[in-house]
This record gives structure tokens, sequence and C-alpha cells, in this order.
């Protein structure tokens, strides 16, 4: 099982590529949303490894609340720099 | 016996998410990427979630692990479709593939 | 991987004050914050964690965009004949003397350059995006196409004879709406 933590970690550095050498500005926000995926996965993981469930309380916040700037960021880009 | 089933199902999990991030290279069109980005590291989401899952058995953790997987499952397609959706009306246009 | 994420954040904090463009700065600050959130965690501080998430990811963001609508974007969409818009197109163009010149210029007029590749000809982006300009490279020709009620087309063509920009490569087409 540490195995596939530390697997994944090393797919988001991948992913992570993506937000540095994306050429436009979409790219960039479709590089961070598989980044912010992969991170509730490693903390689902590390919860499940050391057998504390009060881990998962913070992937369920962030996976309601961490949507909320791609969305705004590509509403903003949408809507040419007015809020 | 279960517990290698979960560890199965979390390795069919890291192998479409390693597909997932071999496509964001792979393709050289922003359309093509961001249909990988969505479907194939939603479903390694969910395969990854589905193996905890049945490693830890039906327990509480259980119970909130799937509570995730719902909203996951929700939110994730969500938010490409909004990002796409941003690209294409501020005029990012392609050729179609024939 | 508590070095590795600690790395990361470094990278990211590093990118975020080296890039010209605000916008990107945004993204690679969401990025450090959830690096951050998960180097908390590994520190056994997981209420801080979690705090850090929220704040940095929602909150800051939306703060910086507000922040960030002060400062208007010149908005330039790029066509060449007929080629696929794909990746190394992209970079290529990024790196012709006449992009670089519009970065000057915008810099100068205190706007953000955002280019956009397309495939649209001119009244279709006219009647979707006002304010916009467009340029077509066509065999070694540019033309730049703008609205004449736009005031800052007479500036973009002062500014580029001012900087040496070879007259005959280019030419400035001042499109009027009775003839769309």
């Amino acid at each position: 099982m540490e195995i596939i933590l530390g697997l994944i970690a090393l797919l988001s550095v991948v992913s992570a590529g993506r937000i540095v050498i994306g050429p436009s500005m979409w790219d960039r926000l479709l590089g961070f949303n598989l980044l912010a995926s992969k991170l509730m996965m490693m903390i689902i993981l590390l919860a499940a490894i050391r057998g504390e469930s009060y881990l998962l309380d913070m992937v369920l916040v962030y996976s309601l609340l961490g949507f909320v700037g791609v969305i705004f960021i590509s509403w903003f880009v949408q809507r040419k720099g007015r809020v | 016996m279960r517990e290698t089933i979960g560890i199965v199902f979390m390795a069919a999990g890291i192998v479409f998410l390693f597909f997932g991030a071999l496509g964001i290279y792979r393709y050289k069109n922003f359309y093509a990427r961001s249909l990988v980005a969505s479907k194939i590291d939603t479903v390694g989401f969910l395969t990854l979630l589905v193996g905890v899952m049945i490693h830890k058995g039906i327990s509480m953790f259980s119970l909130k692990v799937l509570a995730i997987l719902s909203l996951g499952m929700v939110i994730n397609p969500l938010v490409s479709h909004y990002i796409v959706r941003s690209a294409y009306k501020s005029g990012y246009h392609v050729k179609k593939d024939r | 991987m508590l070095t590795g994420s600690l790395l990361f954040s470094v990278m990211m904090a590093v990118l975020a004050i080296q890039t010209r463009k605000m916008r990107n700065a945004v993204i690679y600050l969401c990025a450090f914050s959830l690096s951050m959130s998960l180097v908390y965690l590994l520190y056994h501080a997981p209420d801080v964690a979690l705090a850090e998430a929220v704040i940095g990811s929602a909150i800051s963001t939306i703060l910086y965009l507000v922040a960030l609508q002060k400062y208007k974007i010149l908005t330039f969409f790029y066509r060449s004949e007929d080629t696929e818009v794909r990746d190394e197109h992209y970079q290529e163009s990024r790196k012709t003397p006449l992009i670089k010149l519009l970065e000057k210029f915008s810099a100068k007029q205190e706007l953000e350059l955002q280019i956009i590749h397309t495939l649209d000809h001119y009244p279709e982006i006219n009647e979707k995006h006002p304010n916009a300009f467009l340029l077509e490279e066509a065999e070694g020709h540019t033309r730049i196409y703008g609205h004449p009620e736009n005031n800052l087309i007479d500036a973009l063509e002062d500014f580029l004879i001012k900087e040496g920009f070879p007259k005959a490569s280019f030419t400035i087409v001042k499109v009027e709406d009775t003839v769309l």
C-alpha cells in the first residue's frame, strides 16, 4: 500500500508538469485539477495506512470547497477580466 | 483474501492514472487533453477508492470514503466541463478532425 | 514524501514570483497552497492543513482575482493560414519578434497581453469580442485587424514604426461596421 502511495506521489509530480509548461491559461487549470484530485487520493491512502479516520474529514471539506477556485478563475477568464 | 482483492483494485486504479498522466503529454491539442483529464482521471479515482473500501471492509471508514467518492464523481467532470466551456467561449478554436 | 512536497512548494513559489503574467501567478499560488497543506498534514497538524486548504485555494484566489480586475486585458487573436492549432505551433509563435514587441507595448500601456489561437475570421471575432485585435500571418506578411473607434490601434501603429519593425512586413486594416 505504501508502494501505491509513492506511485501516486510520482504521478502527481508528472501531472504538475502541465501547470509549468502549459501554453495557454486553460492547460494550467487542467493540470491544477488533476493535481487536486491526486492530492485527495494521497490523503485517503495516508488515512488508510495510518488508520486515522479524521483525515477523511479534511478530504470531504476539500472536495466540497476546492473546486470553487478553479471555477472562479475560468469564469474570470471567460468574462475578460471582470468579476 | 479481502485485502488482496483491495490491493488488486488499487493497482488497477494506478494503471488508469498512469494512462491519464501519459495522455496529457501524448496529445498536442487542448481539447484532446481535456478529454483525457476528465474521463480517465475520474475512472482512476473511482477504482482506487473502491479498492480502499474493499480493503477496509464494512466500517465507518468505508462510509466516509463512499461519501467522498459520490462527491468526487459529480464534481470532477463538472470542473473539467467548466474549463473547456470557458476556453470555447473565449474563442479558442481548433481545426476539427476528419 | 515530505522532502518532495517541500521541494515542490519551493518550486511553485519561485515560479509565482518569476512569471510576468499575473493570472498565471494566481494558479501557481493555488498549487503552492495545495502542496503546503500536504506538508502540514505530514507534520501531524490536520487542523492547520484543513484551514490552509480551504483558505488558500478558495478564498485567497477570489481575493486575488477581485484585485486583478483593475488590470485591463488586451486580447489578440492569432490566426495563421489553415494550420492546426498544436503545441509546437504555440511555442514557435511565442518567439517571433512581433509578439515580443506586443508584450513590450502592453507593458507600456499597463495592460495584460493575452494571445488566443483561433481559426475564425474577423467578422465573427468582432461580433463576439469587441475591442479585440486579430493577427493574421500569411507568407511572411502580417495583417492586424482592428476597429477604427478603438484608440489603441493608432498607438500600436506608432509604436511599431518607432521600434523599427520593418514597415513593409505588416499592414494595419481598420474594418468599419458598415463594410461587414
